[in-house]
């Protein structure tokens, strides 16, 4: 059932159908309040993002924060923690504030304007500790016109028991890897004299007497991308009895790019309550029908807030109370059984090479 | 002496009234005497004196007793209907004058029947001499196929001195009340050779009559409602396709494709090309009751709708009503779709077969037994898997992935005499769909029904069937760690008793229909050892639907003709089963679930009865305008599942049960039906509008597969319907075709008691097919006898979708926030297809007979699109996404043979 949207491209290929972009024009609900975020089970403090909706066709993360309101995580006893926003959008709460399991919560937004938004209570509850996380390679080696193709890659599975009284649960990813840049090979144009060299000065060289020069070590030729979860995946714990056996999370494709020096995957697992996991499920329907032939009807996406002064008044998202268990493992270049072709000479600050790439370090790399 | 009398008489006619001589009385004696020793004797006691030409009343006896009754009586009754007219002139003489008009236009049309080459016969039909002075007389009739015995349904006989028009019933026989004597009686029947009858009638009697298939097809046309039933059909909203006229019609990829030439009916839209079934006049998929030699088929397509699952030459002919649905069918709210299998000849053995680029197909037909038992037996199959693995593409995943289908049909008759007939129909369709990765789709229809036909007299007819049916659909996905297998299936064994009772001017129908279904709504278990799939079955669902009808057909006169029905339905839902029990005063959900109530094997959960009124009318003001009118309600049990636009072959037909009541709808519709220029042209408006009732929607995000407590994730609501239909049809010439134009809307509502029971807040919104305007053009030209050019065009409003209106990240992942459901439209749709169309010389007896068709579909290329989807461009933002399942000009040759 997973792979149901796959036949929707496998059928128009036979027949010479197509998928091209088209213009729709749709009335835009832009701007209204989209809430991210919430407790869980490590430590905190904990956010809470506040920003709000953006066109169909705009920058998603360009998206304005909401400003000027008063947000609060209560308990199931009225006790109120208040979540600050330092940065716009980005409400926090005190390091010291701690969920306690078996209790309620819910977010309480205050907006400028009067406008008052809550959740609804959501229950704490302790998730299980995945038990392993593994990989394994696949090679899919298809040829083309134009001589020798790789589709080899890795796919990450994961195998958990649950114990604990969670219904739901959610899996989540983020992958990291190395990329190397050159931005001291960087060219402009430069009219009738063609292309000149034009170092980024972050690359530690500059132009000294019209000789390229190195001056400092690079500060933009390694960087650190992460990837995220495309989709979803959310699951019953009943349907799976509570436990799971090489239940695959991830696909990582055994790319040049990729695998320059090695790629780390962390895999969360998180348990939910029904609210969420009945969110996560509209999303995954969402991501997964859009392309499919059969494809299901995409709904509006109700979140667990509402607006309790005003019912006409919209919000979306969602306010998560969540244990949250996590493990990591690592793919390196020799686990791939085959030799990769060098990288390519990007002459760039490595930043601007990828969405999600920074020449931070990450922990333990 | 005679001059005496005469001036006698002149006398005598001064002092009274000249027919006076008409008002004597007779005496008794001439009972039992010809009609000219009548007169001879009458000429003695009386001073009269008959003019005539004594052949003219030769044979005309006398069989009454007219004491005391006057001469004009007896007059009357032996020539009133005839051609003889009576004239006193002078008092005393009585002229017997034949009315030339009617000799004439009786020479004038033999005359260009000869003209035109038509058969004609000579028939005699009770015994001149022993003639009964009184006006009218029934000829009945069965006519049939002259190979295949198959009798012919809907042909027309018409009387043409007089004007009448009868056309012949579902068992082929026909029944006209013709005045005593000479008659032009001509038959006719779409694609077959007229014949025309030098019919001399003096009795009740009946006649065989053979037709012959038409050798060439310069006359055939196209799709339309049948010649002469556009004025005289008794109900509108009613359509017969005749099979042979789809094979001269463009086809996609060489297939020739009974339901997509249903699409084309005024009323009847689709919502893509990957769309299973069709929608009747804005009713949904699962509303169209599609009968195969009379056992519902579920499932009508092979490959999710590419191609219907009906080989087209196994059939004979396929009835669709929309309006005005008559008694003997119930069950689907909004249309049935009747087909009717050949029968195999009974004279000699004959095959044919075709050739295309996705499949091909193979008949043979032939007598077991010469005129007593034949069979037909038909197969398709398709080699598509050869095509994908040509297509050049880098994508292994289809290269090793599989497409493939078959159907078969066999029917047997046997004729024990001319009054009963036993007849089994078998029918297999089964697809396979598989993706190289993981997941096969197949699923199958399956039936077989054993038919009798005995007619216990001449009026009486009866039919009894007996059948059972099977659908059910597999998922598998091998991938080892999800492994898994999803089955659903429901099984429907049938029993069916029809009798038609023929009075003339009344037609009574009745009978009795029992279904008795067994779902298995889906059961799943893992597929591999490490699969973590765990074993879950819902129930199995049993549920009984019973039917008694009633119907009445009234023939007032040639103008005036009313149907009356009523059908009785029955519905119970039996155990074994546990129903879950929910708070009252909550919504329906897994949280609300208070009890569970067991039901043993057997035990009735939930009845329903139901009282289906059916009407329809016809008024011809003139022998080619007409109006008709029609009401039906009629309740539907079952209903399909989906919450996907287009049928997918994982849908769901759910009974209905404690939650779901059965859906309902009352239509009315109107029409005017006008023929122009002898018929050359045919027009018909009609108007209907439509209500449905406790129709089940889908709750956004619903989980549907292996749900055992779907009446969480299901609403009730209400549908509404409305429209009207144009077209125009040019029947005859080498230049025919049709166009229709359909205006309709497609609602739906639905409201519950909380705001989590409500769809788009309760308000009204537009269905998944509602398509306001449709165009369907069609014609044909034919370049000689043996070339044609053949093409149509298709427009229809984009079909309703949600849209997205804003987006935003969360957890890093784009969610598009869509509009309320079905508030946007996708881009509409048209298609122009062509054919070109050689046909083999149309000798009679030869050998071999071979057609090529080559055709494009989608001439000019455009990119209809079958969907709309939004997708993250990779950087984070969302845009739309035009889906088109047909992205190019599609040509296709195919080859057609028959010996």
């Amino acid at each position: 059932m997973k792979k149901f949207w796959t036949l929707g491209f496998f059928v128009f290929l036979i027949i010479g159908s197509c998928i091209d972009p088209i213009t729709l024009t749709v009335n835009s609900d832009e701007g209204v309040i989209v809430v991210e975020g919430g407790i869980t089970d490590k430590d905190g403090p904990y956010t809470v993002n506040l920003f709000r909706s953006v066109g169909v066709y705009n920058d998603l993360t360009k998206r304005p924060a909401v400003t000027g309101a008063f947000v609060y995580v209560i308990d199931e006893d009225g006790n109120k923690e208040r979540l600050k926003d330092d940065v716009p959008g980005i409400f926090v709460s005190d390091p010291a504030f701690k969920a306690q399991y078996g209790k309620s919560y819910y977010l309480r937004i205050e907006a400028f304007g009067g406008k008052i938004y809550e959740s609804k209570p959501q229950l704490f509850q302790p998730v299980d500790e995945i038990d392993s996380v593994y990989f394994e390679f696949e090679d899919k080696v298809d040829t083309d016109a134009s001589g020798k193709e790789n589709n080899a890659g890795f796919n990450i599975y994961l195998d958990a028991t649950i114990t604990t009284n969670v219904d739901y649960v959610r899996w989540n990813w983020t992958g990291v890897y190395e990329i190397l840049t050159f931005p001291e090979k960087h060219m402009v144009n430069a009219g009738e004299a063609g292309r000149i060299p034009d170092p980024r000065p972050c690359s530690g060289y500059r132009i000294i007497n019209g000789i390229v020069t190195y001056v400092s070590p690079c500060e933009c030729c390694s960087c650190w991308v992460t990837e995220y979860s495309r989709s979803p995946e959310v699951g019953e714990v009943d349907f799976y009895g509570g436990k799971l056996t090489k239940f695959k999370i991830a696909y990582v494709p055994a790319t040049k790019s990729l695998f320059h020096a090695k790629y780390r995957i962390e895999v969360e697992q998180a348990g939910i309550t029904e609210d969420v996991y009945d969110y996560w499920k509209l999303v995954k329907v969402q991501k997964e029908g859009g392309s499919s032939l059969f494809q299901p009807t995409s709904a509006k996406i109700r979140g667990n807030l509402q607006c309790i002064n005003d019912p006409s008044a919209e919000i979306f998202g969602l306010f998560s109370v969540s244990s949250v268990k996590t493990k990591s493992i690592e793919i390196t270049k020799d686990d791939i059984p085959f030799k990769l072709l060098p990288i390519d000479t990007l002459a760039d600050d490595c930043r601007f090479a990828a969405r999600n790439s920074s020449t931070i370090k990450p922990a333990n790399w | 002496m005679k001059g005496y009398l005469l001036s006698l008489f002149l006398l005598y006619g001064l002092t009274t009234l000249a027919q006076s001589v008409l008002d004597l009385k007779l005496d008794g004696s001439e009972e039992g005497k010809s009609l000219v020793e009548f007169f001879d004797e009458f000429e003695k006691k009386h001073p009269v004196k008959f003019f005539y030409l004594p052949e003219w009343i030769a044979e005309t006896k006398v069989t009454e007793n007219y004491k005391d009754k006057t001469l004009q009586y007896l007059l009357d009754d032996a020539f009133s209907g005839t051609d003889i007219q009576v004239q006193v002139v002078s008092g005393y003489a009585i002229l017997l004058v034949k009315d030339p008009s009617l000799v004439l236009l009786r020479d004038r049309l033999l005359e260009t029947a000869t003209k035109e080459r038509k058969r004609i016969q000579s028939v005699v039909i009770g015994d001149p001499s022993a003639v009964v002075l009184s006006g009218d007389v029934t000829l009945q009739g069965l006519i049939t196929d002259i190979k295949s015995k198959d009798p012919l349904v809907g042909a027309t006989v018409v009387a043409q001195d007089i004007d009448k028009v009868v056309t012949t019933n579902p068992d082929g026989i026909f029944s006209i009340v013709l005045p005593i004597g000479q008659h032009i009686l001509s038959v006719r029947y779409f694609n077959y050779e007229e014949r025309v009858f030098d019919l001399q009638i003096y009795e009740d009697g009946s006649i065989n009559i053979l037709l012959d298939e038409t050798p060439t097809l310069l006359e055939e046309i196209i799709v339309t409602d049948k010649a002469f039933s556009n004025i005289s059909g008794n109900r509108g909203g009613q359509t017969t396709i005749k099979l042979a006229e789809i094979k001269k019609m463009p086809s996609f990829m060489g297939q020739v494709d009974l339901i997509r030439q249903v699409q084309t009916l005024p009323g009847v839209t689709s919502v893509g090309e990957v769309a299973t079934g069709f929608n009747v006049r804005g009713g949904g998929v699962d509303q169209n009751l599609v009968l195969y030699d009379g056992i519902p088929v579920f499932n009508i397509s092979h490959v999710f709708g590419f191609f219907s699952a009906f080989n087209s030459d196994a059939l004979k002919e396929v009835s669709c009503y929309r309006g005005g649905i008559p008694a003997e069918y119930g069950g689907r709210v909004s249309s049935v779709l009747n087909i009717n299998v050949k029968e195999g000849n009974f004279e000699k053995w004959e095959g044919n077969g075709g050739i295309g680029i996705v499949s091909s197909n193979f008949t043979m037909s032939g007598p077991i037994v010469k005129d007593k038992t034949s069979v037909i037996a038909s197969v398709r199959a398709s080699y598509s898997d050869w095509m994908l693995s040509t297509v050049k593409t880098n994508y292994q995943d289809i290269q090793n992935s599989s497409v493939s289908f078959y159907d078969a049909s066999i029917k047997l008759s046997h004729l024990f005499n001319e009054k009963t007939k036993l007849q089994f129909t078998g029918y297999a369709s089964s697809d396979k769909f598989g993706l190289a990765s993981d997941t096969v789709y197949r699923w199958h229809n399956r039936m077989g029904v054993l038919r009798l036909d005995h007619s216990f007299s001449d009026r009486l007819l009866t039919t009894i069937s007996v059948g059972i049916g099977n659908y059910a659909y597999t998922v598998e996905d091998e991938e080892p760690g999800n492994a898994y297998e999803l089955d659903f299936g429901v099984t429907y064994p049938t029993f069916k008793a029809d009798f038609n009772y023929n009075m003339n001017k009344h037609k009574l129908s009745f009978g009795v229909s029992s279904i008795f279904y067994q779902y298995n709504p889906g059961s799943i278990r893992p597929a591999s050892e490490v699969s973590q799939i765990m074993v879950k079955k819902i129930n199995e669902q049993n549920t009984m639907e019973n039917a008694l009808y009633f119907g009445e057909s009234f023939q007032l006169n040639d103008r005036f003709n009313i149907e009356l029905g009523v059908r009785y339905s029955m519905y119970t839902a039996f155990g074994p089963a546990s129903v879950y029990a929910y708070d009252p005063g909550l919504p329906k959900e897994v949280s609300t679930i208070i009890d569970t109530v067991s039901f043993s094997k057997g035990k009735k959960i939930k009845t329903y009865t139901a009282i289906e009124p059916r009407f329809s009318f016809r008024y011809s003001f003139t022998p080619n305008a007409s109006v008709k009118a029609g009401f039906n309600r009629i309740y539907q049990y079952t209903h399909l599942i989906s919450n996907s636009a287009a049928v997918a072959p994982i849908d769901i037909w759910q009974p209905s049960n404690s939650y779901f009541k059965p859906q309902y709808a009352d239509q009315i519709s109107l029409g005017f039906f006008k023929n122009f220029k002898d018929d050359m042209y045919e027009t018909f408006v009609e108007f209907y509008y439509k209500n449905i009732y406790d129709l089940l929607d889908f709750k956004d995000g619903a989980q549907l597969i292996l749900n055992d407590h779907l009446e969480t994730d299901l609403l009730r609501g209400d549908g509404l319907a409305y429209g009207f239909e144009l077209s125009a049809v040019k029947v005859k010439g080498r230049l025919n075709g049709s166009l229709n134009y359909t205006y309709s809307r497609s609602f739906r509502q639905t409201k519950g008691n909380s705001l989590a029971e409500n769809i788009n807040d309760g308000d009204q919104y537009p269905s998944n097919f509602d398509q306001p305007h449709v165009i369907n053009f069609n014609w044909k030209y034919n370049i000689s006898k043996r070339y044609f050019f053949s093409s149509n065009f298709t427009y229809h409003t984009g079909r309703p979708i949600s849209a997205p209106t804003s987006a935003y990240l969360i957890d890093n992942i784009p969610v598009a926030n869509f509009s309320a459901r079905n508030q946007y439209r996708i881009p509409d749709y048209h298609r122009l297809d062509v054919a070109f169309i050689i046909e083999g010389s149309h000798k009679r007896k030869k050998f071999w007979d071979g057609t090529w068709t080559i055709s494009i579909y989608n001439v000019y290329a455009r990119k209809n699109p079958y969907t709309i989807f939004f997708a993250d461009n990779g950087n984070g933002v969302l845009r739309p996404f035009r889906m088109a399942i047909i992205g190019t000009a599609i040509p296709s040759v195919s080859y057609a043979f028959k010996f």
